[in-house]
């Protein structure tokens, strides 16, 4: 069911990698970890899905090492959390082992470089990886069978019938027909046969049984009217039963005895007098405490498995340790069947029992929470991140983050994967957590403000230029971001570049929009294709393209009016003039001013441009102009909202309402002011 | 004969307050003392680590670096995936490639920095420049994107690596496959593709003045109006062509060693 599974490190190197039956198409974990590792996007995700391809990963980040497992997209397997972190916790180990195997083992040191270096030449993983998958499966597959559900003779259900009970009476019937020889064959026959059918086939339908044994009731009582116990009261109380309310059968025998007791509706308590034991009715969740939960648990996991020796815990409860999770216990009342699997477990019990034992070390050293053995273990040098001292520095950059205009989800997000890339990091003696955090972050926002690809607008006009066709670049956005002004200061950038443009006036809707962009055209001494208002947009866009063409302009600037991202129609309208003009660059222009509603700005444009268009490659958005930039002080959280939900990377700024006031994004100094205190 | 507590008294007069509060001011004084010197070796430490002159590979991704790294160290082919994260190790080239018998080529150490590939994780890169002795610049000959001769010349105007007229070498890898160019071609198109870069990054090529970020800014390299050729910037560049993944390296070899 899997296609491969991989352990790599942080550089590059493959440490442990198996293939399953298939050959792998493309390079799925490649995208994975552009994507999503290189970005630190850990902590929104769980699952990565890349053409046929879907990938689960576990991150190691003591040793930098990432454990991925890729299957079929179409799969749901809902073992593989449970199998990444056995086979991370396995791996470990062997590697311990194999270190502790050596004659000086003091010689090595479990480390990063230790894997990434390849310091001491580990043997193959792979049998043991086999075994604890086939392991995991089987557990799986049992687990499945376990909650198969029963045929209907099984049931409470069919018991109540009368049929079951039929058959009960059946065995007695025949006792009393060998007594009478008065006995008509036929009805003998045909009772074997019917309950023969009958217990062969449960599925005949209530009323054909109820019929059939209307039937035969009747004739028990001709025959036997005189005889013994009279089943007559008792086939009747049956019959009603069945009847009446459908199959509750021996329950309503009880029922009819006693006098009904009719349930009245209490009045529902809202305010806070409730008693303890209301309270305890009320709640609907778990009526056992922890220790019983855990106990039922354990004996479920152990019934199923049986034979096998892996107990796995899978039922633990939420409040539970994580440690208890993966408990891999030696069983040793368990008997094994088959002499085969005695060798292999014997190979296999020695890796188990070192787990035991590394589990009841790390249960020992969790114990010591306290302030003091932190403090020491600091001094030590060797301590450890967890989410403990993560959570509330975190949660301080994350307010800082929040407000500094950056969306509030994207926040957490952002550190959710921080928190992910730092656990279980060993730090130095002297390091404080708080400047590793702020590093971290920061680095984190480089990643993600840093474009994925290079943008350079003049490179690929030059290009164009040598083919002979003009480069176009068309203007979206919302209402009131500085579309045209925007427009403006591009024309002079690429004047500047030397380059002819043509102004292209698309906004034939906004009063006023045509006669902006005439005054700058006279202005900057550019021509500028107009229609008036009123036309329809791509048209205007499309002979301003012929135009360019065949009087060799090298550059095309559209400007189109400002639409919100819900309003379907002019969503399609957009969508329809970029289909039709294949635009060279399709540019966004938000302002820096919006808040966490930029993001969705954005993120519906390029989804409306791509759903409302007839074909299935579209031009999607380019790059973004983010105006308005100087009238936000530190408050440059947008910025980081827009290129984190779409990708997208910041083109140009606006910071001014002068020709001039154009200007590249500079990451790094947008990501220190997003961390300045 | 004084006892120890007079003695201790007289010693420690000079300071004004009593003889307890004397004793544990100097013992604080002492821990101080100690502390400071820890830190200071620790820092000392870090300092000369970091200085250490270092080989840069780099390049656009999927292009062969890790690989690169891992066959100077092993002496074998690595498999590997895309790279998250910079890789530097000091260890000397594996002897399989030494060809001298002399016993101090065999032996010399060079600090590799295995630099990954993504756009993404390009930023920090200029941190090294310092450091930088020689520059190995990896090249997949037979699939050439933009981005390739983007981070060139962005390596190529580092006012840093200018000043220090770094060297730099460039691998056309996978020399191995049928499609792969030869030197002259690749230098040609090389030179094709910088001049049209070199065009864009002009002195009118941002209107408004970059205040910060020197390190990263990137200039023009070459006046415009001249031809753009590689001969004429001030770092030695070097074409080579190689199969790292089969081991062909010998001369990166020769350029590291020399």
């Amino acid at each position: 069911m899997l296609d491969k599974f991989l352990i790599f490190s942080f550089g590059g190197r493959v440490i442990f990698s198996h293939k399953f039956d298939c050959e792998i198409e493309g390079e799925p974990v490649n995208e994975l970890i552009s994507n999503i590792l290189i970005e630190d996007r850990t902590g929104s995700v769980k699952e990565y899905v890349h053409e046929n391809y879907k990938m689960k990963w576990q991150i190691e980040n003591e040793f930098e090492l990432v454990f991925v497992v890729v299957y079929q997209r179409m799969l749901q397997l809902f073992y593989l959390d449970k199998l990444l972190e056995l086979l991370q916790e396995n791996f470990l180990n062997f590697a311990r082992e194999q270190i502790n195997k050596l004659d000086n083992p003091n010689k090595f040191a479990l480390s990063p470089s230790f894997f990434s270096l390849n310091k001491l030449k580990l043997p193959d993983f792979r049998p043991h990886f086999l075994q604890i998958l086939e392991q995991v499966e089987e557990y799986d597959k049992r687990q499945k069978v376990a909650t198969k559900m029963r045929t209907f003779d099984k049931t409470d259900k069919y018991k109540n019938t009368v049929t079951a009970v039929k058959d009960k009476d059946g065995v007695g019937k025949k006792n009393k027909k060998k007594k009478n020889k008065n006995q008509n064959d036929q009805d003998e026959e045909s009772d074997s046969e019917e309950s023969n059918s009958e217990s062969n086939s449960p599925s005949l339908t209530k009323k054909k049984k109820i019929s059939k044994s209307a039937k035969r009731i009747k004739k028990l009582q001709e025959r036997q009217k005189s005889g013994g116990r009279s089943p007559k009261r008792n086939l009747r109380r049956r019959g009603r039963g069945r009847g009446g309310r459908g199959g509750r059968g021996s329950k309503s025998k009880k029922k009819i005895d006693e006098k009904p007791q009719k349930k009245i509706k209490k009045p529902m308590k809202w305010d806070n007098t409730l008693t303890k034991s209301e309270r305890r009715e009320l709640d609907q969740g778990e009526k056992l405490d922890q220790m019983q939960m855990k106990e039922i648990s354990k004996q479920n996991s152990q019934k199923l498995i049986g034979d096998k020796k892996l107990n796995l815990d899978f039922s633990a409860s939420e409040g539970e340790d994580d440690d208890d999770y993966w408990e891999l216990s030696n069983d040793e009342e368990e008997s094994i069947d088959e002499e085969e699997e005695e060798e292999e477990k014997e190979g296999f019990k020695v890796n188990l029992d070192s787990l035991k034992k590394k589990k009841k070390s790390n249960e020992t050293k969790k114990k010591k929470k306290g302030k003091v053995a932190n403090f020491f273990k600091g001094l030590k040098g060797n301590k450890e991140l967890d989410e403990e001292t993560l959570e509330p520095i975190l949660e301080k950059f994350r307010d800082h983050l929040i407000s500094r205009n950056v969306d509030s989800e994207i926040a957490q997000k952002i550190s959710d994967s921080v928190l992910l890339g730092l656990k279980g990091k060993q730090i130095g003696t002297f390091q404080r957590v708080v400047k590793i955090v702020r590093e971290k972050i920061e680095e984190v926002l480089i990643k993600i403000l840093t474009p994925k690809r290079v943008v350079n607008i003049l490179r690929d006009i030059g290009i164009s230029k040598k083919k002979k066709e003009p480069y176009s670049i068309v203007f979206v956005g919302v209402n009131g971001t500085g579309k045209s002004t925007s427009l403006a200061k591009t024309c002079y950038w690429l004047l500047q570049n030397n380059f002819t443009v043509l102004i292209a006036a698309c906004d034939t809707f906004r009063s006023g929009a045509v006669d902006q962009l005439r005054v700058h055209s006279n202005v900057l001494g550019v021509p500028l294709f107009e229609w008036g208002y009123g036309k329809p947009p791509a048209n205007i866009a499309q002979k301003a393209i012929a135009h360019a063409k065949s009087n060799n302009i090298d550059v095309v600037l559209i400007d189109t009016a400002g639409r919100m991202q819900d309003n379907e129609l002019q969503m399609r309208a957009l969508a329809n003039l970029i289909e039709l003009n294949k635009p060279n660059f399709v540019a966004f222009v938000g302002e820096a001013l919006v808040g966490n509603i930029g993001k969705d700005q954005l993120i519906k444009f390029n989804q409306g441009i791509s759903d409302y268009s007839k074909t299935n490659k579209t031009q999607l958005i380019n790059g973004i102009f983010l105006t308005k930039f100087d009238t936000i002080d530190d408050k440059v959280g947008a910025a980081l909202s827009m290129t984190y939900s779409s990708g997208i990377p910041i083109v140009f700024l606006g910071v001014g309402q002068q020709y001039v006031d154009l200007k590249k994004m500079d990451v790094k100094m947008i990501s220190k002011t997003l961390i300045k205190n | 004969m004084m006892s120890t507590k007079e003695t201790l008294e007289s010693i420690l007069s000079f300071l004004p307050f009593s003889l307890w509060t004397n004793v544990s001011i100097l013992f604080a004084g002492l821990l101080v003392v100690c502390l400071l010197i820890y830190l200071i070796i620790k820092l000392f430490g870090r300092m000369k680590k970091s200085g250490e002159p270092s080989i840069l590979i780099v390049g656009s991704m999927n292009t062969g670096k890790s690989c690169l790294f891992y066959q100077l160290n092993e002496g074998e082919f690595v498999e590997t995936q895309r790279s998250m994260r910079e890789q530097e190790a000091t260890f000397a080239i594996h002897e399989k490639y030494v060809k001298e018998k002399d016993p101090k080529a065999q032996a010399k150490k060079y600090h590799f920095i295995d630099w990954p590939g993504s756009p993404s994780l390009r930023l920090r890169l200029s941190d090294f420049y310092p450091v930088t002795e020689k520059i190995v610049f990896v090249v997949d000959g037979t699939e050439l994107d933009d981005d390739t001769f983007e981070l060139f010349y962005k390596l190529l105007s580092a006012q840093k690596l200018k000043e220090k007229q770094t060297p730099f070498l460039v691998v056309l890898n996978k020399s191995d496959l049928v499609d792969s160019p030869d030197v002259k071609p690749m230098k040609k198109l090389f030179n094709r593709e910088l001049a049209q870069l070199n065009k864009t990054y002009g002195s009118t090529s941002y209107t408004k003045e970059q205040e910060d970020e020197t390190e990263n800014a990137i200039t023009q390299l070459l006046d415009e109006s001249e031809e753009f050729l590689l001969e004429k910037l001030q770092n030695p560049i070097t074409f080579v062509k190689s199969s790292i993944k089969n081991g062909q390296i010998d001369d990166i070899i020769d350029f590291i060693t020399n």
